[in-house]
C-alpha cells in the first residue's frame, strides 16, 4: 500500500484552510482484516489523512519554509464510518501558526454527514535550509499534481 | 505489488516486432477464481502484459522519448484461461507508426498455443518524461532485454493437479458499490480511485493514472454482476458469466486518484448460454471509457472444457 492518504485537494486558502478528498476503494489493504464482515477504513488512518492534508497546508502556506511533523492529537470524536465506495471529504483549518508550531482543527464527512471531528492536531515545524526549499517545493507541487491529477 | 508485466524480452526487431515472457506464479497479485479451487491469472490483466511488451518496443524505437497510452482496442478474444505455473509467451507487432500514435496487435500463448489475442490496438504517444524518468525506463528495459534467451515449454498444465493445492486466493473486487440494479437489463456501479493503490508506483512514477486494464476489470465486473443476477433469477445460478470476446474498447481520458468512476451497464442480448453487454464508464457525467462484450454462461464442467481442455498437455495429464 502507498501511504498517500488523500487523493485530491479541492480547496486551498493559504494560511487558513484546505479541503481534500480521500476515496475509499474495496482494494485497500487495510480492509482485508478491518473488518471481515463490515469493511470500514480504520479511524486512525482517517486521522492520518487529515494530518497529511494539514501538514501539506502548513508547509505550502509557509512557502515551503517549514515542514510540519505531527506531535499531538486532541479531542477525537467519532460519529460515523466510511467503507468501500465512500468518498470522504476532509476539512482542515489553521487555528494558530508560528515559527514553533501550528495547531489545526479538522473534520471528515461522508455524503454531508460528519463522521469524525478532531479538536486539534498540533505540529512542530522544522525549518528547511534555504538551499533545500526548492526541492521541497518540487516535491510538494508534485504532490499536488499527484493528488489533483488534472482531470477536474 | 509491482505493475511490471513483462519479465523478459527475448526477441526484438526495432519498431516492428517483439516477443517476450510473463511468468505466472502463486505470488501474483492478479489471481482470481471463477469457480472455487481453480485459480487463474486474470485474462483481462493478461492484455496489459501484451500492452506493456508493445510499449517497450515503442519506447526503444523512439529512444525513450515517448510512451504509448492505450486509447482503443477493436477486438479482444480469450480462448483459454491462465494458471499459476504457466509461462505466458507474448508477441507484439506494430502495423503502423506515426508521430502521434501507434497501431499494433498482439497475442499471448501457452506452450505454443494462442490463448488471448488483441487486434487493432491504438496507443497515443505521450511524452515519456512526463510519466517516467527516461533513465529509469531505459534501465528497466535493459534489465529485461535478453536477446536470444530461450524459453522452456515444459511446464505441465491441468486443473486436476491444481485441485489438490489448496492455496487461498483473495477474491478481488474491481468495483466498490452497486448503486442501482434494475433487472433484467440495467445496472450502475461505482469504482473509487485512490492514491494508496500499489499500481500507482509503476503506473506511472511521475503521474498516477488508473491502468486501462483495471478500468476494463471494473466495467466487466459490472456486467458480470448484472448477468449473474439475471442467471440466478432464471434458476441458472450454477452458471458463471465468463468473458470470451470484447469489441470496441475505448478509453477517452485519464482517470486519476480522487476520481469516482460510475459504470452503467446495459444488457443487449441474453439467452441461457450467453449474453452481450455494453458498459460505459462516466466521470461527472462525461463518458471516459466504454466496452461491448460477449459473456459465456458456464457451469463448472463447461468452464473446464472450454477454457482448459483445449490444451494438449492437460489432456495428456488427465488421460
Amino acid at each position: 500500500m502507498r501511504f498517500y492518504l488523500f487523493d485530491r485537494i479541492t480547496d486551498f486558502v493559504a494560511g487558513k484552510q484546505a479541503t481534500g478528498i480521500k476515496n475509499v476503494s474495496s482494494q485497500e489493504d487495510f480492509l482485508i482484516d478491518h473488518y471481515e464482515r463490515q469493511p470500514v477504513m480504520p479511524i486512525p488512518l482517517i486521522i492520518e489523512s487529515l494530518a497529511q492534508l494539514g501538514g501539506w497546508t502548513v508547509t505550502v502556506s509557509s512557502s515551503y519554509r517549514y515542514l510540519a511533523v505531527m506531535v499531538m492529537v486532541k479531542g477525537i470524536e467519532v460519529t460515523g464510518a466510511a467503507g468501500p465506495g465512500d468518498q470522504i471529504v476532509l476539512d482542515v483549518a489553521i487555528d494558530t501558526i508560528s515559527e514553533l508550531g501550528a495547531s489545526l482543527t479538522a473534520g471528515a464527512r461522508v455524503n454531508g454527514n460528519e463522521i469524525l471531528r478532531v479538536g486539534s492536531i498540533m505540529y512542530v515545524l522544522y525549518e528547511v535550509p534555504e538551499e533545500e526549499r526548492e526541492k521541497v517545493e518540487e516535491k510538494y507541487t508534485q504532490a499536488v499534481q499527484d493528488v489533483k491529477g488534472g482531470a477536474s | 505489488m509491482r505493475f511490471l508485466m513483462v519479465d523478459k524480452i527475448f526477441e526484438l526487431e526495432r519498431g516492428k516486432h517483439v516477443r517476450g515472457v510473463k511468468n505466472i506464479s502463486w505470488d501474483d497479485y492478479f489471481l482470481e477464481e471463477v469457480f472455487p479451487d481453480i485459480p487463474v491469472f486474470s485474462s483481462i490483466v493478461a492484455t496489459e502484459c501484451m500492452a506493456q511488451l508493445i510499449s517497450w518496443m515503442v519506447q526503444e524505437a523512439r529512444d525513450f522519448t515517448v510512451k504509448p497510452v492505450i486509447t482503443i482496442v477493436d477486438a479482444y478474444r480469450c480462448t483459454s484461461h491462465i494458471m499459476p505455473g504457466d509461462q505466458l509467451e507474448l508477441e507484439g507487432e506494430i502495423e503502423s507508426f506515426s508521430e502521434e500514435s501507434v497501431l499494433a496487435h498482439g497475442r499471448a500463448l501457452i506452450n505454443g498455443m494462442p490463448v488471448i489475442e488483441i487486434e487493432h490496438g491504438v496507443g497515443f504517444l505521450y511524452p515519456l518524461e512526463e510519466l517516467d524518468p527516461p533513465e529509469r525506463a531505459r534501465r528497466q528495459f535493459e534489465n529485461i532485454y535478453d536477446e536470444g534467451a530461450t524459453i522452456n515449454r515444459t511446464a505441465a498444465r491441468g486443473p486436476d493437479r491444481l485441485m489438490r493445492e489448496k492455496i487461498m486466493v483473495v477474491p478481488k473486487k474491481w468495483y466498490d458499490k452497486v448503486l442501482d440494479i434494475q433487472p433484467p437489463d440495467r445496472i450502475t456501479c461505482i469504482k473509487n480511485v485512490t492514491a494508496t493503490a500499489d499500481y500507482f508506483n509503476d503506473h506511472f512514477p511521475l503521474k498516477p493514472v488508473l491502468p486501462g486494464v483495471l478500468i476494463l476489470e471494473a466495467l466487466i465486473s459490472t456486467a458480470r454482476t448484472l448477468v449473474k443476477h439475471v442467471l440466478k433469477e432464471k434458476g441458472l445460478g450454477n452458471r458463471q458469466p465468463v468473458l470470451s470476446r470484447a469489441q470496441k474498447v475505448k478509453f477517452r481520458s485519464f482517470i486519476v486518484p480522487g476520481d469516482q468512476l460510475v459504470m452503467e451497464g446495459k444488457l443487449l442480448e441474453f439467452c441461457d448460454d450467453n449474453s452481450r453487454v455494453t458498459v460505459k464508464g462516466m466521470l461527472a457525467g462525461k463518458m471516459v471509457a466504454s466496452i461491448k462484450m460477449d459473456l459465456l454462461h458456464c457451469d463448472e464442467q463447461l468452464y473446464r472444457q472450454t477454457f482448459f481442455s483445449a490444451d494438449p498437455a492437460s489432456e495428456g495429464m488427465t488421460a
